[in-house]
């Protein structure tokens, strides 16, 4: 650094000073500007920290422009010119240029400059002056903002049913976790089941609507049928690998006391060690138990329990996952519920509608894709939608996942195995729009419907199929 | 040559002794002696315009005292031929018989007054142009030096137009500075009138020689300049051109034409003497500003427009100085 360069520090520090309150005049237009914007935009959607935004970009854009203003480098030429503008007529600028220069003229040329350098004040040179411009549009921002509270903010009723709808979800996560660790641990579904009740409650934790909720719901309960129908495929191959073709069958159709008849006989034969047989063929672990458990009982002589453990084998349920079933069933009626509170407390706002707004009864939309084995009862739902423009304003909206086709499509899902029997339900035309919102009073019924039957035709243990039945009673009401 | 440091330091010693001799003689007119001073440290010529009586030959005479340089007086009259002024081989007789001689004629100076320069033809007029530029007299195919320092300066009245012969733009661009005088004060009306119904006691005394004033033009000459400041120069003259995408809104208007690379020249030269004048080492844009007007006005040429308009060339300068960028 020459001698020049480094009497020009002082002066390049103030001009560096001057800049940076100049920018911060700047600097707090433009965050009360960017405050301001944030504040008009919590006015269109639901923003949970816009004040604490807008504080933050009050204070943190000013406090950038001030370090930029302090930090950023100034150019010593630069400052000459500054300088020099001020009343030094051109002479830091040729000192720097004759730097190296050391003619007679050059140095008394020089020695003049830091003459003057040092007669000047840089504080004098360059007051501290920020603009007025900047200041006064700060507090033009400042006051519309403050002005902004005379109106009422329509997103905060939507942030509020949004709270309570995660405060209701985290709820009924906590009732997820501890049905996880009451699961039978001897119950050979159970680690599986755990892991996949531990997701559901993950999932309903960090759900922001009832649309993330029924999400979560649908996909823990697609686990289960998963693990449910790996159970009565891998019983039902084990049992007729093992010659016990017929009684499976029979079991299927529900004739018990043919079953029995056929227990007895293998007893009597000898050949019940084909159940053990079938036990030790069988892959999935509920299987086994469940084959394990008919074979203790006909060596007890008790044909009706080994009936019964048989049954279960085929039926690819344990008690484990009959608890999560219902358990599941009860939460998508808590979703239901709160998604209901969630819409009347928007007041029905456009906004939210479509989006929010959830339904009782849509888990049934999300089990038809069953691709079974024959024999099995199953079940088949169509699915599709209206036209737009046919929805009832009296009725809120709901989300309902199998009526996104525009088209309407009706399917029917067959079993695709076996000689059981077939049983085809066809539920309802599609209704709804290509948002999947349909007005509630359509579907309800349909949905109660189908919900009272599954309820009835699985494990679920009479408490819980009262729920059911009672949830959309009440509905219909 | 090397510029010793006692010779820049005595420069403006000198500068202020000569305009304290000036003084003696020259009531006033601060602006036009340092203008004059300017010039002649420059190494250029200067047209000096005003009514008559302002003292314009009086302070030539003063300078040439000052100088101690060989003055001459040219009085131009229409019938003034360029021999009168560059002078003419003679027959003159000799041992060996008749011969011509050459006769030298005023231009053969160091100061040269041209007094009233507008008055003479063009073809007189012409005849100095040659002296002017290139410091030499072209006569009968022989040329002859007129040696360093070597001034013209020219004075011309702007009033009684009649009869007078408008310098061609040509001619007017050896000048280096176009020196308006300016009718003096009350205050210096007064002096005036003193100074000159008396018998004059005070006469401006040599202060230094042709040697001295060789000197204090070479220092001058070693003044730096920064560049933006050399940029801004550039950038005046460039902005005097209407035919230049440069040029400002009223020059394209009302100026025919613009100023030459001379002007650049001359304004290089003219800050330098005029910084060291300031006791600055270093050219300023305030010097710039100051001698623009003089360096200029006489090679901007102002068209049918802007005459109509009523446009002068001071106008136009004063615009280019307002309107031009200093960096």
């Amino acid at each position: 650094m020459t001698v020049v360069e480094r009497a020009l520090k002082p002066f390049t520090a103030r001009l560096r000073l001057v800049r940076a309150v100049r920018w911060a005049a700047v600097g707090l237009f433009t965050g009360a500007a960017a405050a301001l914007c944030v504040r008009a935009a919590s006015y269109l959607w639901p923003m949970p920290s816009a004040l604490l935004i807008c504080a933050l970009t009050a204070l943190a854009v000013p406090a950038l422009f001030v370090l930029a203003g302090l930090l950023c480098p100034y150019d010593v030429t630069y400052a000459a010119r500054m300088v020099d503008n001020r009343g030094l007529e051109a002479r830091a600028q040729t000192a720097i240029m004759l730097k190296e220069s050391n003619t007679p003229m050059a140095l008394l040329q020089r020695g003049d400059t830091l003459k003057c350098l040092e007669e000047a004040d840089p504080r004098e040179l360059f007051p501290v002056k920020p603009s007025k411009l900047p200041l006064l549009g700060a507090l033009a921002c400042a006051l519309l903002f403050g002005a902004s509270f005379i109106i009422a903010n329509p997103q905060t009723s939507v942030l509020q049913a949004r709270a309570a709808y995660r405060a209701d979800m985290a709820k009924q996560a906590e009732l997820v976790d501890d049905a996880a660790r009451k699961l039978d641990a001897a119950d050979p579904q159970a680690p599986e089941l755990r892991k996949l009740l531990g997701d559901l409650s993950r999932e309903l934790r960090s759900s922001e609507d009832a649309k993330d909720s029924l999400m979560a719901l649908d996909r823990a309960e697609k686990g289960m049928e998963s693990m449910s129908k790996d159970a009565q495929t891998d019983a039902y191959d084990a049992m007729e690998k093992n010659g016990l073709g017929e009684l499976a069958k029979t079991l299927q159709a529900n004739d018990s006391q043919k079953a029995k008849e056929l227990l007895e006989k293998l007893k009597q034969s000898g050949d019940d060690k084909l159940l053990n047989a079938a036990a030790q063929s069988a892959a999935t672990a509920s299987a086994k138990a469940n084959f394990q458990s008919a074979m203790q009982a006909l060596n007890a002589g008790n044909a009706s329990q080994a009936a019964q453990c048989l049954q279960n084998a085929l039926g690819g349920q344990c008690a484990s996952m009959a608890q999560a079933m219902a358990l599941s069933c009860s939460i998508r009626a808590a979703v239901a519920q709160s998604g209901a509170s969630k819409l009347a407390a928007q007041g029905g706002s456009s906004a939210a509608a479509g989006t929010s707004g959830t339904g009782a009864g849509a888990s049934l939309g999300s089990t038809n894709e069953d691709g079974g084995y024959g024999g099995l009862p199953r079940t088949s739902t169509s699915t599709g939608t209206e036209k737009p423009g046919k929805r009832v304003a009296e009725y809120e909206p709901i989300y309902d996942p199998t009526r996104l086709n525009v088209e309407g499509v009706q399917t029917n899902e067959r079993g695709k195995q076996g000689e059981g029997e077939i049983i085809e339900a066809e539920a309802g035309q599609g209704i709804g729009s290509a948002d999947g919102a349909v007005p509630y009073n359509e579907v309800l019924a349909e949905y109660g419907q189908k919900a009272v039957e599954a309820a009835q035709s699985g494990e679920l243990p009479p408490y819980a199929q009262k729920w059911v039945e009672d949830y959309f009673r009440l509905l219909s009401e | 040559m090397t510029i010793e440091k006692k010779q820049i330091e005595a420069f403006q010693s000198s500068v202020s002794a000569i305009r304290a001799e000036i003084a003696k003689e020259i009531i006033g007119q601060e602006e036009v002696v340092e203008q004059l001073l300017l010039a002649l440290i420059a190494g250029g010529n200067a047209l000096l315009e005003g009514v008559p009586g302002l003292g314009k030959t009086r302070l030539v005479r003063s300078l040439s005292r000052v100088f101690d340089l060989p003055f001459s007086r040219i009085q131009f009259t229409p019938d003034l031929m360029p021999a009168d002024i560059t002078g003419t081989n003679m027959i003159v007789k000799a041992e060996d018989g008749n011969a011509f001689r050459f006769r030298k004629g005023p231009v053969f100076a160091s100061i040269v007054l041209a007094d009233e320069i507008n008055r003479a033809t063009p073809k007189t007029q012409a005849a100095l142009l040659e002296a002017m530029q290139e410091h030499a007299v072209t006569v009968m195919g022989e040329t002859y030096e007129l040696g360093e320092p070597y001034f013209v300066l020219a004075t011309q009245n702007p009033i009684e137009q009649e009869g007078t012969y408008p310098l061609p733009e040509a001619q007017l661009d050896r000048f280096m500075l176009k020196i308006l005088v300016p009718f003096p004060s009350l205050a210096e009306l007064g002096g005036i009138v003193g100074l000159t119904t008396q018998p004059q006691e005070e006469r401006a005394q040599k202060v230094t020689d042709a040697e001295g004033l060789m000197a204090l033009r070479r220092v001058a000459q070693d003044v730096p300049i920064a560049q933006a400041v050399r940029d801004y120069m550039l950038r005046l003259v460039l902005c005097s051109h209407p035919e230049l995408p440069e040029g400002t809104e009223l020059v394209k208007r009302s100026v025919s034409c613009g100023a030459s690379p001379r002007a650049a020249q001359a304004l290089v030269s003219a800050s330098r003497a005029r910084a060291l004048i300031h006791g600055r080492y270093n050219v300023s844009f305030e010097d710039v500003e100051a001698v623009a007007p003089a360096c200029l006005r006489h090679r901007v040429a102002i068209g049918f427009e802007g005459v109509a308009r009523g446009d002068t060339a001071d106008g136009v300068i004063a615009d280019l100085l307002a309107v031009v960028p200093r960096g």
